[in-house]
């Protein structure tokens, strides 16, 4: 273990610097939006003669090119916004700050501002970059524009369920994707059973979704990494922006602090349905009774010098459910949520080497107090983390980046701790909570290697310790604080290789393992308030994935239009479930009801979009089979996964009618859930003269619902889009599932007895929870 | 009890997406081979019932069935016996339908039924006719059945019985509904493994069981002494058919109190794990349905079957609600 700890410290520091030694010179600095001094992250730089001596901006919006000694025009471009160019006569390191202004010729709409050939240029498969404005054009549900629901447009990306913000990617389940708010990891990212993200749209910059070949930098995670980032608020001048929708208000207020040097922004949403009834509610036998939830964003930003930044930024969020039963003395509260807070420090080392340092904390609880006369109830669960990270960007010459760093994490887990009291009696159910160190060192190196070939060679070590107090569930052994219990750690090589075919066309390809050791099991289909997250333990394995991808990605039309092709097969190793028999029981640790089983999903994805002008959009087509086997589950034989779906279709259009209205339309179409059919009926309780119906089910998931589809449509109504008054105002129009097609969100069976016959008939129903669904919004923003 | 808040939780999502929709649907119609369900029971303690089995199969999804007249359930003309390790006790198949009123009396008293509620039910029932065959706390008991070409085995073992302490009825909050009463108890659980499965008859009812909770396991009161403990009345009340809407509104809220001057008898029961295990898993499968969930397998100690050959040590409390 210490050995390849050693290696890896020797060849960052060592091997690094013996490719920077020719005689070129580095172009650096910052590309920012000029109305707001918000940093432009992926923005495109590069010697105009030239493309491939370019690069990108991390998401900083930092960039480094080193170039041999000579003249250049170089251009920088960012989709949306005019291209700026500078001709440099390149004899010495060179600082450019480069601020951007948007687009100003309104046909120039994007939907996904990517580089504008990134798909075919850049080595990354199955990324796709999401900034806010072109999420903000997609219908949402309940006017609630939604992060999350927009990723599930995607192809290779399932919901987990109507209208849920949880998600899918290639097979891998809600728990297995990364989701990350300004690099503190998010483990419950919806409110309201997940009807809804907790990512507050008006403080979201940008949203990256990587579910194929996933860097050396991102480890943890089987899937998916979803890395989202808050706005940095701007630096120029002070700004108000918000929303009042059926749901939901929203606020964001962001202004200097210093102008050019710091900024600040605070975001916050809350809903109301429950609030604007309680002087009904105070009148029945409930009063008290109330249900909202609520989201704060805050974030700050210090520029300390030209080669320091300082970053703080947090979110807050909260469920609240209060249940009075004023009549039976009864009452019920239920508060959970996530809180985050990231200090990050970016430095410049030289005009080459951009470190980040960052300091994380993350926590998601979950808890419940009940009462009732002299009995009272609580019940917690939940996960904290403190995280360490240290990166850095290494540009040595235009053919290599090189990235290096390491990642520290100390969990905390919360298992299902319940506490009772009646009268003077105390219960509880002794459960303990669990402690783990994780670690990883990893090294990515992205390397032009000729003109036609890139190469993306990435090595990540994990190692992950489960420490005391802990009672061993096998050899009953009692560790102390800090005592190792178990550790595991592994290696994980990531390769990408890409082959350009024509200035527009390009093929690629991947191999990445992935190692996971916090887990999530739920044996319901959508994430829920009070899932548990626990760690790898003796008895629960560290998953594990290997997935292969190819791909074909071609541009028409000087990138008008961009396709890329790409199929993929993943095996899983170590996945969780719960044993068929499993019944909730509080004094039970919740690993002994896991089940470990294989996985496996292979499929091919097309995607189609136009990125620009007034119509734009985009086309997602996936065919895949996704597949789990569990020896104690279904024979031990292969059964599909809940989420399975053969064909899935999205259907995405933007269309800007005049200056004043816009409109969008979205279509989905993907074949039925699977779902475990009943078998048959039998009776229990015939000799106590109470045979009560029960029912007997057939090989798991082995029957399919009908294809769901729907189309959802929207129009956003600016009066005045020219105004040069400070309050500007628009109004968005939406209708969710247009042609209200009643798609089955759940079934369920019922036995309904016939009273004149007394005949009892088992009867099976499915609901439909999204029929059609308009909804109004107004936004406005102020400065 | 997540479920359940679930439940509240679904109930405001609902409330706040304004509506949803439902409507009938046609399964796939899996048509399989039916299988035997076994249901035997053998008891020691007070008021024993008889040792017994039933012996019915399983139905297709879509069968009609009348719970009184369950003719097409029943396995008959299948080979029963329980053995006690030393000895082997053949069980005699009966068929309700075809005894006399005065038989029909001594089997309901024996069940503790009443006589009324078996005027029209088609029951057939495996039964120890010598009257020998006696459960005895902390003995083992196996049951071997051959119907047609099929063989079952099973075995359950009658538990230490754990008395309770003392029964209490209580005001509930605010003495809201005067008329009735909640039921405390205080428990002394030994250490090891216990668990409990309860019964409640009123007046001149049957023993029924709750159909959603009737057991429970000392997991988080493993050895406590003393503790109380609440039991909700399992037995719905029936409300009268023509009852005015003022009076139906008397018996709102009441599900689970106790009726002041009902007379009570608690049938409290001590089970071995596998028993406990099959009526956990059996109620949690009728609760778990819908959005939240997925099915659950029911934990049968019957091989070659479904269903439960389980063993009971019993104490019966009688009261009158005050």
């Amino acid at each position: 273990m210490l050995n390849i700890k050693k290696i890896l410290i020797f060849s960052i520091f060592y091997l690094l610097p013996i490719w920077a030694f020719c005689q070129n010179f580095t172009i650096s600095g910052y590309v920012k939006e000029a109305a707001t001094g918000e940093t432009l992250i992926g923005s495109n730089v590069y010697n105009s003669e030239k493309r491939s001596q370019g690069t990108a901006t991390n998401s900083y919006g930092f960039y480094s090119l080193t170039l041999p000694k000579g003249k250049y025009k170089i251009v920088f471009s960012y989709t949306g916004f005019q291209d700026q160019s500078k001709e440099i006569d390149l004899n010495s390191d060179l600082n450019i700050n480069i601020n951007l202004t948007e687009g100003v010729v309104y046909q120039e709409v994007t939907v996904l501002a990517e580089r504008k050939d990134k798909n075919v240029s850049g080595t990354q498969m199955g990324t796709v970059t999401l900034p806010i404005e072109s999420i903000r054009k997609i219908p949402a549900l309940m006017g609630e524009v939604d992060v999350l629901k927009v990723i599930q447009l995607l192809p290779g990306v399932r919901s987990a369920g109507e209208g849920g913000s949880g998600f899918y990617v290639r097979g891998g389940g809600p728990d297995q994707n990364l989701i990350l708010l300004d690099e503190a990891t998010v483990y419950n990212s919806g409110h309201l059973l997940g009807f809804f993200s907790v990512f507050n749209a008006d403080a979201i910059k940008n949203t990256t979704l990587i579910k194929g070949g996933m860097p050396a930098q991102y480890g943890g995670r089987l899937s998916s990494v979803l890395d989202i980032q808050m706005k940095d608020g701007s630096n120029q001048n002070f700004k108000a922006a918000g929303g009042v929708g059926l749901i939901s208000s929203r606020l964001t207020l962001e202004g200097p602090i210093k102008k050019n040097i710091s900024s600040f922004i605070l975001s916050a949403r809350r809903t109301y349905a429950l609030d604007l009834a309680q002087p009904y509610i105070k009148t029945t036998n409930f009063a008290g009774t109330n249900y909202y939830f609520y989201d704060f964003n805050a974030k700050i930003n210090y520029k300390l010098s030209d080669k320091d930044r300082l970053f703080v930024s947090g979110y807050f969020g909260r469920d609240v459910l209060q249940y009075n039963s004023t009549k039976r003395g009864f009452n019920i509260a239920l508060p959970y949520g996530n809180a985050t807070a990231t200090a990050r420090w970016n430095h410049l080392f030289s005009n080459k080497l951009f470190m980040n340092t960052s300091l994380i904390f993350n926590n998601y609880d979950f808890s419940l107090t009940a009462g009732q006369s002299n009995f009272s109830l609580t019940f917690a669960s939940g996960i904290r983390d403190w995280n360490a990270k240290v990166d850095f960007d290494y540009l040595p010459n235009p053919k290599q980046t090189i990235k290096y760093g390491v990642n520290y994490t100390y969990h905390t887990f919360v298992p299902g701790v319940f506490n009772a009291k009646s009268g003077k009696v105390e219960f509880t159910n002794s459960k303990k909570n669990k402690y783990a160190h994780e670690a990883a060192f990893y090294i990515d190196d992205d390397w032009k290697a000729s003109d036609r070939l890139t190469l993306n060679l990435g090595l990540r070590y994990s190692i992950f310790s489960q420490v005391g107090p802990y009672t061993s569930k096998i050899t009953g052994q009692d560790f102390t604080n800090s005592q190792a219990v178990k550790t595991y750690s592994g290696l994980e090589p990531r390769a990408l290789l890409k082959y350009t075919l024509t200035e527009n066309s390009s093929v690629k390809g991947g191999i990445t393992t992935n190692y996971q050791y916090v887990h999530l099991v739920s044996n319901s289909t959508s994430t829920l308030p009070g899932d548990l997250w626990v760690p790898s333990t003796e008895l629960v394995k560290p998953q594990k994935a290997i997935q292969y991808a190819l791909g074909y990605y071609k541009n028409f039309k000087d990138n008008v239009y961009e396709t890329s092709f790409e199929v993929y097969y993943k095996d899983m190793f170590n996945q969780l479930d719960y044993s068929e028999d499993y019944v909730p029981n509080a004094a039970k640790d919740e690993e002994q009801n896991f089940v470990s089983g294989l996985g496996r999903s292979y499929g091919a994805e097309l995607f189609l979009k136009k990125a620009k002008g007034r119509l734009n959009g985009w086309i997602g087509y996936t065919l895949s089979k996704t597949e789990r086997k569990f020896e104690n589950i279904n024979n031990n034989n292969w059964y599909p996964l809940t989420f399975d779906r053969r064909h899935d279709l999205s259907v995405i259009a933007n269309y800007q009618l005049t200056k004043k209205w816009d409109a969008s339309a979205v279509f989905v179409y993907s074949t039925g859930r699977a779902y475990t059919p009943i078998k048959a009926v039998y009776l229990i309780g015939t000799a106590e003269g109470n045979a009560q119906p029960n029912v007997l089910y057939g090989q798991r998931n082995s029957a399919r619902l009908e294809p769901y589809h729907r189309m959802d449509l929207s129009a956003t109504y600016t009066p005045h889009p020219d105004s040069k008054k400070n309050w500007k105002g628009s109004w968005t129009f939406a209708v969710y599932n247009s042609y209200n097609n009643l798609n089955t969100f759940f079934t369920y069976y019922n036995f309904d007895t016939n009273k004149d016959t007394n005949a009892t008939k088992a009867i099976a129903y499915k609901v439909t929870i999204f029929p059609i669904i308009p909804s109004i919004t107004y936004n406005f923003k102020w400065k | 009890m997540l479920n359940k808040i679930y439940k509240i939780l679904i109930v405001f999502t609902l409330t706040v997406f304004v509506i949803a929709c439902e409507r009938e649907y046609t399964p796939v119609d899996l048509n399989t081979e039916p299988e035997i369900v076994v249901e035997g029971h053998i008891e020691a303690g007070d008021n024993a019932f008889p040792t017994y089995v039933i012996l019915t199969k399983t139905v297709s999804f879509f069968e009609n069935f009348d719970p009184n007249k369950l003719d097409n359930f029943f396995v008959n003309g299948a080979e029963v016996s329980v053995s006690d390790g030393s000895k082997s006790f053949n069980l005699q198949e009966l068929c309700l339908d075809k005894l006399n009123p005065a038989q029909k009396l001594i089997a309901a008293q024996a069940f503790g039924l009443n006589p009324d509620s078996l005027q029209n039910i088609k029951l057939c029932i495996y039964l120890d006719l010598t009257g020998q065959l006696k459960g005895i706390e902390g003995k083992k008991y196996d049951l071997s059945i051959k119907a047609g070409s099929k063989t079952i085995t099973a075995s359950t073992v009658i538990p230490k019985i754990v008395a309770v302490d003392s029964f209490v009825f209580n005001k509930t909050f605010q003495n809201a509904y005067p008329d009735y009463r909640e039921l405390g108890g205080y428990l002394t659980d030994p250490d090891g493994y216990n668990a409990y499965r309860l019964f409640a008859k009123v007046n001149k009812g049957n023993f029924v069981a709750n159909a959603r909770g009737s057991v429970v396991d000392d997991g988080i009161f493993d050895g406590k002494k003393s503790f109380r403990f609440q039991y909700s009345n399992p037995v719905r009340r029936v409300i009268p058919k023509n009852e005015t809407a003022d009076e139906k509104k008397k018996y709102q809220g009441t599900g689970g109190l106790w009726r002041v001057g009902d007379t009570v008898s608690i049938k409290w029961c001590n089970i071995d794990k596998a028993h406990y295990e099959f009526w956990n898993t059996l109620e949690a499968a009728r609760n778990n349905q819908g959005p939240f969930s997925s099915y659950t397998k029911v934990t049968s100690n019957i091989n070659g079957g479904l269903g439960i050959w389980g063993a009971y040590s019993v104490k019966q409390y009688n009261m009158i609600v005050k």
